[in-house]
């Protein structure tokens, strides 16, 4: 089991990742440091592409909720794009849908953060 | 499969072992499986291991006509997951822990759960259904 992060892009607002395998107690870490060094003072969008996760334990959660609770503290959100039936069945058990931006495609997500881009400019 | 671990033993091994143990079962079953074994390596990390780290335990995993029944075997002071497991608040995530997740996980993502501790020993049989 490995996790491969990929960093599409970063905008004054927005932080753009992609995540390929499993965000389980080994992989999680790396996602968390990852995010630690992407985020800025000024992010307020986390934006996750989890099209290729194949299961999230709850070491990948709790990376997931600690950026979620710090972008919701800014008035920003974190937005998943392509979430598997597996993945988004572990965030329902944990109740964490409704606090989440969730988009089919990641087309979709591209839409929204273009829009927030125009508004950066 | 029957495997021993011990605190050296890194997690993507015992997965992939899982997986192959568990080959031609449906693939969210075999996540759901890998998700359980994941939290229950992650509590002996964090609870087990400082305190005691030569302790070594052991998964059985079998795969049945009905579902998968996985077992965890070490030898410790007792302690039965359904006393700590908690509960997932129904409040917005500003007003929530992060913590306490993994024993809910395992207890949703499974059928049926039975701990026995017996001279010493702790023992929790998992049942998952297909």
């Amino acid at each position: 089991m490995s996790l491969t992060i990929e960093h599409l892009q970063s905008t004054k607002e927005t932080v753009s990742l992609v995540l390929v395998g499993a965000l389980d107690s080994e992989t999680a870490p790396k996602l968390n440091s990852t995010l630690d060094e992407l985020i800025t003072p000024e992010t307020k969008v986390v934006a996750i592409n989890m099209g290729a996760v194949t299961f999230v334990s709850s070491a990948g959660l709790r990376v997931i909720f600690k950026t979620l609770k710090l972008m919701k503290a800014r008035g920003g959100q974190v937005s998943i794009s392509q979430m598997s039936k597996g993945v988004k069945k572990v965030f329902e058990i944990v109740k964490v849908m409704p606090d989440l931006t969730v988009f089919a495609s990641q087309a979709e997500m591209d839409e929204y953060l273009a829009e927030i881009q125009r508004r950066e400019s | 499969m029957k495997l021993t671990v011990s605190a050296n033993d890194s997690v993507s091994d015992v997965l992939s072992e899982t997986e192959a143990a568990l080959n031609g079962v449906a693939e969210d079953i075999i996540h759901e499986c890998q998700i359980i074994i994941d939290e229950f390596m992650a509590n002996m990390k964090h609870h087990v291991f400082p305190a005691t780290p030569a302790t070594e335990w052991t998964l059985e995993l079998e795969k049945t006509q009905t579902g998968v029944t996985i077992k965890f075997r070490y030898a410790g002071k007792k302690f039965d997951p359904a006393s700590a497991c908690g509960y997932v608040a129904d409040c917005p995530i500003e007003r929530r822990d992060i913590g306490g997740l993994g024993l809910i996980l395992i207890y949703s993502l499974s059928d049926d759960q039975h701990f026995n501790y017996l001279n010493g020993m702790n023992e929790w049989t998992i049942k998952k259904h297909f």
